[in-house]
């Protein structure tokens, strides 16, 4: 009996350190597996990251300082910058949700025939260049423009409207870029929420209204959040279009970027105003997770 | 023009690649240039660039340059490639000051025809550039806004501006609208109080002006589709407007002329050919065929009596004896080592 029950532990034991083993070769598989990508990220991401922001502590003269900074901080044009920065970004955002949030709902309504037509409509403008789409506005924008020349043939206005050369020019613009990133993520939600949970709300009796505020919506924010969060992050960082439609008088923090190289030849100024981007967007990313708990949106 | 070629490089240092070889049947030896690329660099090649390696018998090499941080990058390396490029006037001052070129040797570069301005020690002027008060018939008819007081005055010539959308050029005009004359312009310019006055200058006509533009292709579509109805720019691209059919008209009154200039980095490979190279490029029949395929000034003013450029072409080009005191030559050593200040001042102004 005692034999057979050393038997059972020898054995169970010989089980668990197999098991062992196992589970270390599988994570050693796994581990090597992921290398190359690891590696790739820490070469191609991390370490220019660390290099450039290394440089942003160098003067023109190469010695340490803290020059390039005090610059952003001090001087009334780079706080200028950061703040229009922002309120392109947020009224880019805000627009892009009052807009996509309506038209993947209806889309969820449509047969899905008709809705992967719509979907196409989506996306095609997402495959042509910025630069393309940024030209395009300009022609449909300006002085004497499709959209003005339309009005005024109507008598709807009597002068031209000012859309391009500034800051709604600008937003116009980025709207209609960002506009895929927000709707793709939420679309895929909205897709995936049971719409026999609506039934059922309205069943056990809500108003129609009670259902899709107390019930789909909830259901749809995770979709919403990750829209946000990348038309916002992606905003922070543009270039081409406020540079084009613009006039030359919206300056984002990119613009200032390139600005700041060509003026400066150093370096170390760009990169300072790179890091200073770089940490707000990591702040931004930080703060929408606090608030509206994006991991649970990751872990899923 | 140039501006635009003049892409941002983006990579520290540089990578030297052959865009094209001239080789004359029996070439002795070889020269290499770098200059804007584009369409610019094209004119260049057929304009100058291969009579020069027959007439020299040499191998012309070529290389593009975007700027200043290339010629840098190549000397403290200690791999200089260039043996002659092209730059803008406050690089080649500044790299100068630097001790970063070979003087050009005079024994072998003719001046005959160059003004005086334009010959250094180090470096010497190529080609110029000249941004004009340009207007649309259309908007005011035969009598428009043609000098810089009236380019301000916005009570009597009413409509939408197009401005430089960098300082250079900008003060200056502002200047000359103020009243300065044209000859005073970096005199006043030199004195804190003479800054001041053109900054204040310019804060009156910023916020009339609808679009400061960057590029030259952007002031071309500017003027061409009516977005402003006067516009500072390149006369060349004004010509190129005209020519494709809009009604403008512009005068060199007052415009400002820059220059592109030609220098040999310290240490290049092939010095004595340089030399004669640059003496190629300077010669009055490669002055007038680069005007003739593109309206840019020749330097030498002995390339209007090639008979290469038609009387009728002549007058439309910048340094023609009739058009060159008319305009402002731009002084690089008002920008030099305040460019960085000067930018920050010019972006707060314009910022919205």
């Amino acid at each position: 009996m005692s034999s057979a029950e050393d038997n059972t532990r020898a054995r169970s034991l010989q089980n668990a350190s197999t098991l062992k083993s196992e589970e270390y070769r599988e994570r050693m598989t796994l581990f090597g597996l992921s290398l190359p990508a690891v590696l790739a990220i820490l070469i191609v991401v991390f370490l220019p990251i660390f290099w450039l922001s290394s440089l942003s502590f160098y003067n023109a003269a190469g010695a340490l300082s803290m020059e390039n900074y005090e610059r952003i901080f001090k001087s009334a044009l780079y706080r200028r910058t950061f703040v229009v920065t922002f309120q392109i970004s947020i009224s880019v955002t805000v627009i892009c949700v009052l807009l996509g949030y309506p038209l993947c709902y209806w889309l969820t309504k449509l047969s899905d025939r008709t809705a992967a037509i719509l979907m196409v409509f989506v996306l095609v403008p997402f495959w042509t260049s910025v630069l393309v789409r940024t030209y395009a506005w300009l022609v449909l924008l300006q002085r004497n423009g499709i959209i003005n020349s339309t009005l005024m043939s109507f008598g709807i206005i009597e002068e031209p409207l000012q859309l391009a050369h500034n800051l709604t020019g600008s937003i116009i613009g980025m709207v209609h870029i960002m506009l895929p990133f927000l709707i793709l993520p939420l679309y895929a939600t909205m897709r995936n929420i049971d719409t026999d949970l609506i039934r059922a709300a309205i069943g056990l009796g809500s108003s129609p209204r009670g259902a899709f505020w107390r019930v789909f919506f909830p259901m749809s924010l995770p979709g919403l959040f990750a829209g946000i969060v990348l038309v916002f992050i992606l905003s922070l960082g543009f270039y081409v279009t406020p540079a084009l439609l613009g006039g030359g008088r919206v300056q984002m923090l990119a613009q200032r970027i390139e600005s700041t190289i060509t003026v400066y030849s150093n370096w170390g100024a760009a990169s300072a105003l790179g890091v200073v981007l770089l940490l707000l967007a990591l702040v931004m990313i930080w703060l929408m997770n606090r608030v509206f708990g994006l991991d649970k949106l990751f872990m899923r | 023009m140039k501006k635009e070629k003049r892409k941002l490089s983006l990579a520290i240092g540089f990578v030297a690649s052959s865009l094209a070889v001239t080789v004359p049947a029996f070439a002795e030896g070889e020269v290499v240039f770098a200059s804007w690329g584009g369409s610019f660099q094209d004119a260049l090649r057929s304009a100058m660039l291969e009579p020069a390696a027959s007439a020299l018998n040499v191998t012309v090499k070529e290389d593009t340059t975007n700027g200043i941080q290339d010629v840098r990058a190549q000397i403290t390396a200690g791999a200089v490639a260039w043996d002659v490029t092209e730059q803008d006037l406050p690089s080649c001052e500044t790299l100068s000051r630097e001790g970063s070129l070979e003087p050009i040797d005079y024994s072998i570069v003719d001046t005959t025809g160059i003004p005086e301005e334009l010959i250094h020690e180090n470096y010497i002027g190529f080609i110029n550039f000249t941004k004009v008060i340009a207007y649309r018939k259309d908007a005011f008819g035969e009598n428009g806004p043609s000098n810089w007081a009236e380019f301000w005055d916005l009570g009597k010539f009413p409509g939408k501006r197009g401005m430089h959308g960098k300082v250079n050029y900008n003060l200056e005009a502002a200047l000359m609208a103020d009243g300065v004359p044209m000859q005073d312009v970096y005199g006043v310019l030199a004195t804190d109080a003479g800054v001041k006055r053109a900054w204040s200058k310019l804060g009156e006509i910023a916020p009339e002006v609808t679009v400061w533009y960057r590029g030259g292709s952007q002031s071309a579509q500017l003027l061409r589709d009516g977005e402003v109805d006067v516009i500072h720019m390149g006369h060349n691209r004004v010509e190129s407007v005209i020519a494709s059919g809009i009604d403008v008209a512009y005068a060199f009154d007052g415009g400002t002329m820059d220059i592109d200039c030609l220098l040999v980095p310290k240490g290049a490979p092939n010095k004595e050919n340089a030399m004669r190279l640059i003496n190629e490029l300077l010669s009055a029949e490669a002055q007038a065929r680069l005007s003739v395929t593109m309206p840019l000034g020749p330097v030498n003013t002995g390339a209007f009596d090639t008979g290469i450029i038609s009387e009728e072409m002549a007058l439309k080009v910048n340094t023609h004896p009739a058009n060159y005191d008319k305009q402002l030559l731009v002084d690089p050593n008002f920008y030099i080592g305040q460019l960085g200040e000067l930018t920050e001042q010019f972006d707060t102004l314009i910022q919205q």
